[in-house]
């Protein structure tokens, strides 16, 4: 027990320990942190409807086929799905989409070029046999210096998804391919989409019922427009055009394939291709083939280049290396 | 702007209110300058919680600082039925264990807060001060957990209950146990004083 004079000159005591202060530039230091990093909130994992109820098994399952299909599609012909009048379906879904940082937002001056391809991270990187190997192809120094790419591969769970072999797998299938180059099947599913958005702005404009913070939560992580697209390419893929002119077989190997439901369930996948930058350059055969070379994965694991990676001023070097070396 | 104040008025560290909903809403949007303010919120109750709970300056500061950057990762899996200092804290808690797992030999900080007297004074204040934090140190984490958040966030029971996801009667018991400890090894400052 502890009598009363006691307990009271231990609260003294506690009171005159008191509170301390952060120390100076506690919040810039924490914020800087953040910046440069490009950490960005993990989406993926459980997608709030603003109660802060997690996404269930079932329907994170519905996204990851979606997210297949879709994939397939941008990797053989790119993003978006081209097609005559998608302008504003595509509007409405970039609409679903998280603000990303645009290239405007970071000024980079020639002196931090400079100091940049002067430090030990850009000589370690290029010091790296890998490394520079990588950066020699043009494909793939032209994709780095796309910034969102970038942020991309420092997610260590996104690369890891995108260099994964099972990966590959599915988007080197020539059935799949051949599936997912038809014209009406593309056209279909254009349409389809474009039916399936304006019913979802339809319903968000009704949701002037809904809180604030529920339609916030949706258009963050981006499911609005996973179910648009889902509900689009099941319309599409039972279209009776569609399977007249496809090998449906294919589509459906696609979502019954163990190896590919590995790779597309993956959430590190799901954040890679959520990035219009990185699922364009999925859709380029020589970035492709780089990517299956065997010291690709060590080259882009490699410390060396994830600290290149990190820092604003690489992408600015790989353009600017050319010139200083001439 | 509906104040919900947790914590008494002495001593207050935090103002946790209504708006922490909405600077989440801002940075789930992707609002960074919603984040930024709640570190200016927050940032000092929760290095005040990691430099008692670790005793080291620069352990504190890097533990505080990375939970906020975890914090903020983890944002979307933040359930808005919670208290935004509740959760933060769990973050912040893991990270000063395993700042002590990674780093266990912290030499026990010397607070140096200003104080009025003697030079004689200042000294004995800050061994008094010393002594404490090296008590509060010393206390299993499941006590030293409960003294934190009392006295240096001034949560109610059941605030703590919350945080540390117990009943508030099993956090009376643990306060009450926790300061019979400090107070028995204290004994000898008390009488000092």
């Amino acid at each position: 027990m502890i009598d009363h004079e006691s307990d009271r000159q231990l609260s003294q005591m506690l009171d005159e320990l008191g509170p301390a202060d952060p120390p100076a530039g506690f919040t810039r230091n924490v914020m800087a942190r953040i910046r440069s990093s490009h950490i960005t909130i993990h989406r993926s994992h459980s997608l709030s409807n603003g109660k802060g109820t997690a996404m269930t098994r079932k329907a994170m399952w519905g996204l990851a086929a979606a997210a297949a299909i879709l994939l397939a599609i941008f990797v053989v012909r790119g993003f978006p799905p081209a097609g005559q009048g998608t302008e504003s379906t595509i509007g409405a879904a970039q609409r679903y989409q998280a603000p990303q940082i645009a290239d405007s937002d970071v000024v980079l001056g020639d002196a931090a070029v400079q100091e940049f391809i002067q430090s030990d991270t850009f000589e370690r990187a290029i010091a790296d046999p890998d490394v520079r190997s990588l950066l020699a192809d043009a494909r793939v120094a032209s994709a780095l210096q796309d910034r969102e790419i970038r942020r991309s591969l420092l997610d260590a769970d996104a690369r890891a998804a995108l260099l994964s072999a099972d990966l590959r797998k599915v988007y080197d299938s020539p059935e799949l391919r051949r599936a997912l180059d038809s014209a009406d099947l593309r056209r279909v599913f254009d349409a389809e989409l474009k039916k399936a958005m304006a019913a979802l702005e339809a319903a968000d404009a009704r949701g002037g019922v809904a809180t604030a913070a529920a339609r916030a939560g949706t258009r963050n992580t981006q499911a609005m427009w996973f179910k648009a697209s889902e509900a689009a390419l099941r319309r599409a893929v039972a279209n009776d055009a569609v399977k007249r002119a496809v090998d449906g077989a294919a589509l459906r190997r696609l979502v019954e394939d163990s190896a590919a439901h590995a790779a597309l369930a993956d959430p590190g996948l799901r954040r890679a291709i959520e990035n219009a930058a990185v699922r364009k350059a999925l859709a380029d055969d020589g970035l492709r083939a780089q990517m299956a070379r065997p010291n690709m994965a060590a080259a882009m694991n490699s410390r060396a280049f994830l600290d290149a990676v990190g820092h604003e001023a690489f992408g600015a070097a790989l353009i600017s290396r050319p010139r200083q070396n001439r | 702007m509906g104040t919900v104040t947790n914590f008494s008025t002495s001593g207050v560290y935090v103002d946790q209110d209504a708006d922490d909903l909405a600077l989440v809403a801002r940075c789930r949007a992707g609002d960074l300058g919603g984040f930024e303010a709640l570190v200016q919120r927050y940032q000092r109750v929760l290095f005040t919680v990691s430099l008692r709970i670790l005793g080291d300056y620069d352990a504190a500061n890097d533990a505080a600082q990375n939970a906020f950057i975890k914090a903020y990762q983890k944002l979307e899996s933040f359930d808005t039925s919670r208290r935004f200092f509740s959760w933060i804290y769990r973050i912040l808690v893991n990270e000063c264990l395993n700042a002590r797992r990674d780093n266990p030999r912290h030499e026990p900080l010397a607070p140096d807060y200003p104080a009025a007297g003697t030079p004689a004074d200042l000294l004995e204040s800050a061994e008094r001060r010393r002594a404490v934090q090296a008590a509060i140190l010393a206390l299993p984490l499941d006590y030293r957990e409960v003294i934190v958040l009392r006295h240096f966030t001034e949560l109610s029971y059941e605030e703590i209950g919350e945080t540390l996801h117990v009943p508030a009667k099993t956090v009376k018991s643990r306060l009450h146990t926790a300061r019979t400890r400090l107070a028995a090894v204290l004994q000898g400052l008390e009488g000092a004083r």
